[in-house]
């Protein structure tokens, strides 16, 4: 169901597009090849083929969502803001460095458009947009699911009471799968600073939640 | 690292948490191993670390439903539509002021009008004028900087 919570995010995506994509550890991530797809598209769209936007569009729209979900915490505002990144993007991809990594560029926009979403019009504010992502089965006994529900709704409101600095770097590690050194890289941040900037939410967290609430 | 660091709560939470996600490199984790043999407090703090990554675990945010991406695609089109329409406008409201202006400097141009009437609708034009740049700079300087368009990473 939630493709991208396994499945870390990539620097570069195949042509495949979607969810669906490989991540290349091997190689470095800060260096788009010119088999990059996103290269491809971009290249396109500067040479007046439409489609090439469109293809970024396909492939970047569900992150982007998720991005501005995670900021903004509610439907309405993340598809708000993803619409507004995507007309940004779309006006400054004439400035874009070709051979540069897309996704930090990209991730960049989104952020800040959704940050801008959330001081202007933020809706619907304490909707909680977290949901399972475990089999029934899986979850804890049914005994406990009463309780665990109400986490799951304490926990996105300990998510907001972070500052963007915390929330950030724990929205990436936590739901879209970024390892430190990606997030290090897409923050340009030293490693450390992620450590301790998740290690500064997840206390924050716990404080919120009560130490005995989270189960065991 | 030292290996020999006693373990300190308030300073090395960061690489307990690190600990947990299975992310540090090798010397950091036999530093957090030696202090998971030796301190009971390391053992604990990781704990409670390790549960709230399990809870977490089981959890993602919602991915937005089709119907959704159907009315975002709708908006685009809408969009195109609004911004022709836009243009359109603007092309004719600037026809229409051109006319109405050189009628009016003609009519202000007629020596039977009085020279007080003449100057009410020179500061009246200038007034509109100037609301005219006013709402023109805050459209395109205030309005398009946004507060985190600053923020570099």
């Amino acid at each position: 169901m939630i493709g991208w919570k396994r499945e870390p995010w990539r620097w570069a995506a195949n042509s495949e597009g979607g969810d669906g994509v490989v991540w290349h550890r091997g190689g470095d991530p800060a260096v788009a090849t010119d088999d990059d797809p996103d290269q491809r598209d971009i290249r396109r769209f500067l040479h007046g083929d439409v489609t090439g936007f469109e293809a970024l569009v396909e492939r970047y729209r569900h992150r982007a969502y998720g991005v501005a979900l995670g900021l903004v915490g509610n439907h309405d505002d993340a598809m708000d803001a993803v619409q507004k990144a995507f007309i940004r993007i779309h006006r400054s991809l004439p400035r874009f460095r070709l051979g540069e990594p897309f996704f930090p560029w990209f991730y960049r926009i989104v952020r800040n458009t959704a940050l801008n979403q959330r001081r202007d019009e933020t809706r619907h504010r304490g909707d909680c947009p977290l949901e399972w992502v475990t089999e029934p089965a899986l979850l804890p006994s049914p005994l406990q699911a009463a309780e665990a529900e109400e986490l799951r709704v304490r926990l996105w409101t300990a998510v907001e009471t972070l500052s963007d600095e915390l929330r950030e770097v724990f929205l990436l590690y936590t739901f879209q799968g970024l390892k430190y050194r990606d997030i290090a890289e897409l923050l340009a941040i030293p490693l450390g600073t992620v450590m301790s900037r998740l290690y500064g939410a997840r206390r924050r967290i716990r404080q919120h939640l009560g130490e005995k609430e989270v189960p065991a | 690292m030292s290996a020999h660091r006693s373990f300190d709560p308030e300073r090395d939470g960061p690489l307990l948490s690190g600990f947990a996600d299975g992310e540090l490199d090798s010397a950091d984790r036999l530093l957090v191993e030696a202090w998971l043999a030796d301190d009971e407090r390391a053992r604990e703090e990781l704990a409670r670390l390790v549960r709230l990554k399990a809870f977490t675990d089981h959890l993602a945010l919602r991915q937005a439903p089709s119907e959704a991406w159907e009315e975002f695609r709708d908006r685009k089109s809408y969009r195109r539509e609004r911004t022709l329409a836009w243009l359109l406008l603007t092309v004719a409201a600037c026809l229409f002021g051109g006319y109405l202006l050189i009628r009016l400097a003609a009519i202000l141009m007629m020596a039977s009008i009085p020279i007080i009437m003449r100057l009410g609708v020179f500061v009246g034009g200038a007034g509109l004028l100037v609301l005219l740049i006013s709402v023109l700079r805050e459209r395109v300087f205030t309005r398009k900087r946004e507060r985190y368009d600053d923020v570099v990473r």
